[in-house]
């Protein structure tokens, strides 16, 4: 391992039937680092991951892992990786046990070890009570614990999670990312969401595409940066002046959303506190404040525009 | 990690009902088959019924039995194949496997030899209930050798077609219903071109080859036709895993 790197892709593309799902994509990943694959559906996150996997040629391109060439060394590579693509691989007819089990004999665990590993992943995953279980009994979010839980039970280098929370309640994607945090302490880990609050809280690193392409690529900072611009909606029951509005601290812009709602744009801190002192005054009949939270879709019209 | 892959498809295997549901109809069917000719054998012993040659136990019954087991297998071959490419990329289950450092072959041998395992079962359950009849009189073991020979070979090549059929589609019913047809056409492939004088078809033909161990009697031609033609369809599997990993 060369500087730390454990992922290296360079300039890889996939061509599908005439059509270039990934195209020119290069990343570099540290380890113990979190990288967020961010797109919308088709963005070409999964072929992504699938590479990376080794479960897909590139058709040009390499890809590294720990300095080993996925292509020319597949099952070298493989051995350092942990994958859970979007769909789960689980043989719902074993029980969690005996799945375990299975997923540790592949990756060459002694028999010493692979007992030590199920009872270390269980634990982290929350799974000790449902060992003995069948997985097809068992509700969505354990069943995502399990496919996690096969992923990291021989201490990969690299654990590749493609959309882990998909699917799941709202306590079940807490716990899904308080795992995920967990397991970044030891290994270089990669997901793929189109959730940005996802990104936000878990990664170091984000990388952006959009139909095969790298749009954006960096830290997570200068993308909190770039994410500055938020919006506040308000709605009032009485006509309001907009030119008064442009009065308030920090705002950039404003547009009517219908005849009583105005979006204020704003940049660093929110002018929700001046506003209602305003509306008080005015007499406006203020009936609903929302801060409004940056989409994908804002933050690619963000990266789009020369700043 | 063949071992692995042996491993972990034979424990799939039971832990659904098809594995178990496939011996214990193999089980029922051989059990009949077995009493129904042991007692015939009996009548034609004691001259109630008359016959044209005088015949062996092991060879009346051996007969019955082993083609009776090759046509079973004919069905159960493709019920069981169908599961382990066609349903596995069906549930995308395949991913387990392919994310693990095991190569590609390993997984097809694999899974071509955990089907050969447990077609050994029932080959091993008739081979005793025949075997368990010297306790009584003599048995031409040579016979039984040679039967078993024919049908590990006839099993083993039925096995590699349809785990290549199985890597064709995504949908298991259908590699099932393929890889019947398929090896109907293997197994009688000379009758459908009787009237050609052309022994092409006839050397194609399974059941032909099949017939010379049915006898009692080994061919290296026909040992090497089976080797090859297993060889030929587990390659072909894994060309064209290969190919879905490049292309697909």
């Amino acid at each position: 391992m060369v500087n730390n790197i454990t992922v290296e892709v360079k300039t890889v593309s996939r061509v599908y039937q005439a059509r270039k799902v990934v195209n020119a994509l290069s990343l570099k990943l540290e380890q113990g680092k979190t990288l967020g694959l961010l797109g919308a559906n088709g963005a070409g996150k999964t072929t992504t991951m699938k590479m990376m996997a080794g479960h897909l040629m590139p058709t040009a391109g390499a890809i590294h892992i720990c300095g080993i060439d996925i292509t020319q060394n597949p099952t070298e590579a493989k051995a350092l990786i942990g994958y859970l693509p979007e769909h789960r691989p689980l043989y719902k007819e074993l029980t969690v046990d005996e799945y375990l089990e299975i997923a540790a004999r592949f990756h060459k665990l002694s028999s010493h070890r692979i007992k030590q590993s199920i009872a270390y992943v269980k634990e982290c995953c929350g799974l000790t009570d449902v060992g003995k279980r069948v997985i097809e009994q068992l509700s969505n979010g354990y069943q995502q614990r399990v496919g996690i839980a096969q992923a990291i039970i021989h201490a990969p280098m690299v654990v590749i999670l493609d959309e882990p929370t998909v699917g799941l309640d709202p306590i079940q994607i807490r716990q899904v990312r308080s795992l995920m945090r967990e397991i970044a302490q030891d290994a270089s880990v990669i997901f793929s969401t189109h959730l940005l609050p996802e990104v936000e809280m878990i990664c170091d690193d984000v990388h952006i595409l959009d139909q095969g392409h790298t749009v954006y690529q960096a830290d997570i900072r200068t993308l909190q940066h770039h994410m500055q611009t938020r919006s506040l909606v308000a709605a009032f029951k009485r006509p309001t002046n907009l030119q008064a509005l442009y009065q308030l601290p920090n705002v950039l812009g404003m547009h009517h959303q219908n005849e009583h709602t105005v979006v204020i744009q704003y940049q660093h801190a929110s002018p929700a506190e001046a506003l209602v002192t305003m509306a008080v005054q005015q007499d406006w009949g203020l009936y609903l404040l929302n801060e409004q939270q940056s989409t994908l879709e804002d933050v690619f019209i963000q990266l789009a525009q020369p700043s | 990690m063949l071992f692995q892959v042996i491993r972990k498809e034979i424990k799939v295997l039971f832990a659904s009902y098809i594995g178990w549901g496939i011996l214990a109809m193999f089980a029922l069917v051989m059990g009949v088959l077995y009493t129904q000719s042991l007692s015939e054998y009996m009548q034609v012993m004691l001259g109630h019924v008359p016959t044209v040659e005088q015949i062996g136990l092991t060879k009346y019954i051996g007969a019955n039995m082993f083609s009776a087991a090759s046509l079973l297998m004919l069905m159960f071959i493709p019920l069981l194949s169908m599961r382990l490419l066609a349903e596995e990329q069906k549930n995308l289950t395949m991913a387990f496997m392919l994310s693990a450092p095991i190569s590609l072959a390993e997984i097809v041998l694999g899974k071509f030899l955990s089907l050969l395992s447990f077609l050994m079962l029932m080959l091993a359950y008739l081979v005793l209930i025949i075997c368990i009849l010297n306790l009584w009189t003599d048995i031409d073991f040579g016979y039984i050798f040679a039967n078993v020979l024919g049908l590990v070979l006839l099993i083993a090549s039925f096995s590699a077609i349809s785990l290549f059929i199985s890597s064709l589609t995504r949908q298991p019913i259908l590699a099932a219903t393929l890889s019947f047809l398929v090896l109907i056409l293997f197994l009688f492939v000379d009758q459908l071109f009787e009237q050609q004088t052309n022994t092409i078809w006839a050397s194609l033909s399974m059941m032909q080859r099949y017939k010379s161990f049915a006898v009692g009697l080994l061919n290296t031609a026909d040992i090497a036709f089976y080797v090859l033609v297993s060889g030929a369809f587990i390659f072909f599997t894994i060309r064209k895993l290969e190919h879905q990993r490049v292309y697909g």
